[in-house]
């Protein structure tokens, strides 16, 4: 686990590149620095293999400060994986991926069988592609050296600098996917860097949001989707795509209305038929300046099955309500913990708009989880 | 055509005299330049490294080159004498400008987000430096080397005034013997040396661009 406390990155100039950045990259995870450029991702990103020193705070690496180790040894046990590939023109590709175990000093034969291994983990034939030179691979087939070549020492920790923003979209979408592949099996923790949203939302277990040297915002990619900080994030998000992941319906979309709302002065036998046409179990006791005044449920009119008696006479007290605007997911967590199954929606006034069911949640939920969404999210 | 027969037939008849002049040559200029990679390298990389000593080494090296060849070898003279050596350090001095800047130019040139990964996967300055800059700056190295042969091939066939060897004896013999025969005899062979050197050293340059590209 890598964990920065209070860091802060003052240039001689006095230009602040970051202000007091506190944040955690749990292990096995990758965390996705975006934001727009200047905003010191990649200075924040820089400072993990102390290519950029940091002046005020600490950095830790399980628990060490990365201050006290010699940034060679640093480097070496740290992935690099840069904007433009960066493989060396003049070896070849096997030379390319053997770099750092050769500065490690490995013996040729684990270099040879290392870099046989992860040839063939990014699907390059090793004979066919091993003695080429970089300049004769396509450029994603290029930078899938580049990602082997900073896995080639096992280093468990893995910076990306804007990886795949030099490759033409198609080449990024398959190096995307493959990474996030590649993750499930060697489940190394990866500091990455992007400007691209969709990217972030694509492979980040957590993104982290910066903006002038500061976190704005760090969470899952739902997380930030569904609740963006501020103005900038959503912005920066951009409508488009807050709109679609955003369509994580509140309540009042799958409230019944008018259908489950009765007045105190009703006659059960009446009460119980709208609840047998609209197929509830629950109803909501409103008066008419549209204040809750309980519940009724298909329980209690069938233990008081008295046809002179009225709505309020056997109705309950309600105990919680959700305001509109409530997601589901919220309103379903509210009645788990509660025991109840249903909750009466109410508006800012505190007027009683409908209700909202078990039932009608599940439709809801269902919906949701049919569309097509990221794995694992 | 008369005259191309005669040059012919003293060039065929002085074969053993003139290819130890040639020899002679050769030696001087590959020892001068041999001494100018030893001195020029280093200074082209202290420059490239450090930039505030750039304008000092270049600017010395290019002053040296200003100096009219016969003027600086003269000077030499004075203080090493009459002599091989003498000519040899003259042709070290001429050489080392080409070397010095190409040097430096080819470090400079290095995609700096080569220097960005190799810096980032641990390499220590020198190892960046052996195994990543000079590397990739060879096709340049190599072009000052090449200039700088060319121009010690000239500069040497003035070494017979300060008591050097090479072609330019044949060609001073000439002068003073009024023989426009020997003039050529020493003239063209020199002259083939330059461009031969010129082409070699072409190639070479290009196999190295390829390598590195």
């Amino acid at each position: 686990m890598i964990r920065l406390e209070g860091v802060q990155k003052v240039y001689e100039d006095g230009f602040k590149a970051l202000k007091n950045i506190n944040i955690e990259f749990k292990r096995g995870e990758i965390s996705v620095l975006i934001g727009p450029s200047g905003c010191g991702k990649t200075t924040t990103m820089k400072l993990l293999n102390r290519l950029i020193e940091h002046t005020e705070g600490k950095v830790l690496i399980d628990g060490k400060d990365i201050s006290t180790i010699d940034p060679i040894d640093l480097r070496r046990s740290i992935g690099y994986v840069i904007q433009h590939i960066g493989l060396f023109p003049h070896m070849s590709i096997k030379e390319n991926v053997a770099a750092v175990p050769k500065l490690l000093k490995w013996d040729t034969e684990r270099i040879e069988k290392r870099v046989t291994e992860l040839l063939n983990m990014v699907g390059l034939d090793p004979d066919t592609y091993k003695d080429r030179r970089p300049s004769e691979l396509s450029g994603g087939q290029q930078q899938r050296v580049g990602v082997i070549r900073a896995l080639a020492a096992e280093p468990s920790i893995i910076l990306m600098d804007e990886p795949f923003s030099a490759l033409d979209p198609i080449s990024r979408e398959q190096l995307q996917d493959e990474l996030v592949r590649l993750q499930k099996e060697i489940q190394k923790t990866i500091i990455f860097v992007t400007h691209d949203m969709d990217e972030a939302i694509k492979i980040a277990d957590q993104i982290i949001l910066m903006k002038d040297g500061e976190v704005v915002q760090q969470g899952t990619p739902v997380q930030i989707l569904q609740n963006p900080a501020n103005e900038f994030v959503e912005e920066f998000i951009g409508k488009e795509r807050l709109q679609k992941y955003r369509s994580m319906p509140t309540v009042e979309e799958f409230m019944e209305k008018r259908s489950a709302i009765v007045s105190p002065d009703m006659p059960l036998p009446k009460a119980m038929k709208q609840m047998e046409e609209h197929h509830l179990d629950t109803m909501i006791v409103v008066d008419g300046y549209r204040q809750v005044k309980g519940q009724l449920s298909i329980f209690q009119m069938f233990n008081n099955n008295d046809a002179n008696k009225l709505v309020v006479d056997v109705m309950k007290p309600v105990k919680y309500r959700v305001q509109t605007g409530t997601p589901l997911e919220d309103a379903l967590t509210l009645m788990s913990q509660h025991d109840v199954h249903a909750l009466p929606v109410i508006d800012k006034k505190l007027g009683c708009l409908g209700l909202i069911t078990k039932n009608r949640m599940i439709e809801g939920m269902a919906r949701i989880y049919s569309m097509p969404r990221k794995e694992g999210a | 055509m008369e005259f191309m027969t005669e040059l012919l037939s003293y060039m065929a008849n002085h074969w053993d005299h003139l290819l130890e002049l040639t020899l002679d040559h050769l030696l001087m200029v590959v020892y001068g330049i041999l001494m100018a990679l030893a001195v020029g390298v280093p200074l082209g990389v202290i420059c490239a490294k450090n930039e505030r000593f750039a304008p000092v080494i270049l600017s010395t090296a290019n002053i040296i080159q200003i100096i009219p060849s016969l003027a600086l070898l003269s000077i030499l003279m004075l203080y090493f004498g009459l002599g091989f050596t003498t000519v040899v350090f003259g042709l070290f001095l001429y050489s080392l400008l080409p070397i010095i800047r190409n040097t430096y130019v080819g470090l400079k040139e290095v995609d700096p987000h080569l220097l960005e990964a190799g810096k980032g996967m641990g390499m220590t300055p020198l190892q960046l430096l052996t195994k990543v800059q000079i590397p990739l700056s060879l096709p340049f190295l190599m072009a000052g080397f090449r200039v700088a042969a060319v121009i010690a091939i000239g500069v040497a066939t003035i070494a017979p005034y300060i008591g050097g060897d090479g072609l330019g004896r044949e060609i001073v013999a000439g002068i003073n013997g009024r023989s426009e025969i020997e003039i050529y005899a020493g003239a063209i062979p020199a002259a083939l040396l330059a461009i031969l050197a010129d082409f070699l050293l072409g190639m070479l340059e290009k196999r190295l661009k390829r390598l590195t590209a």
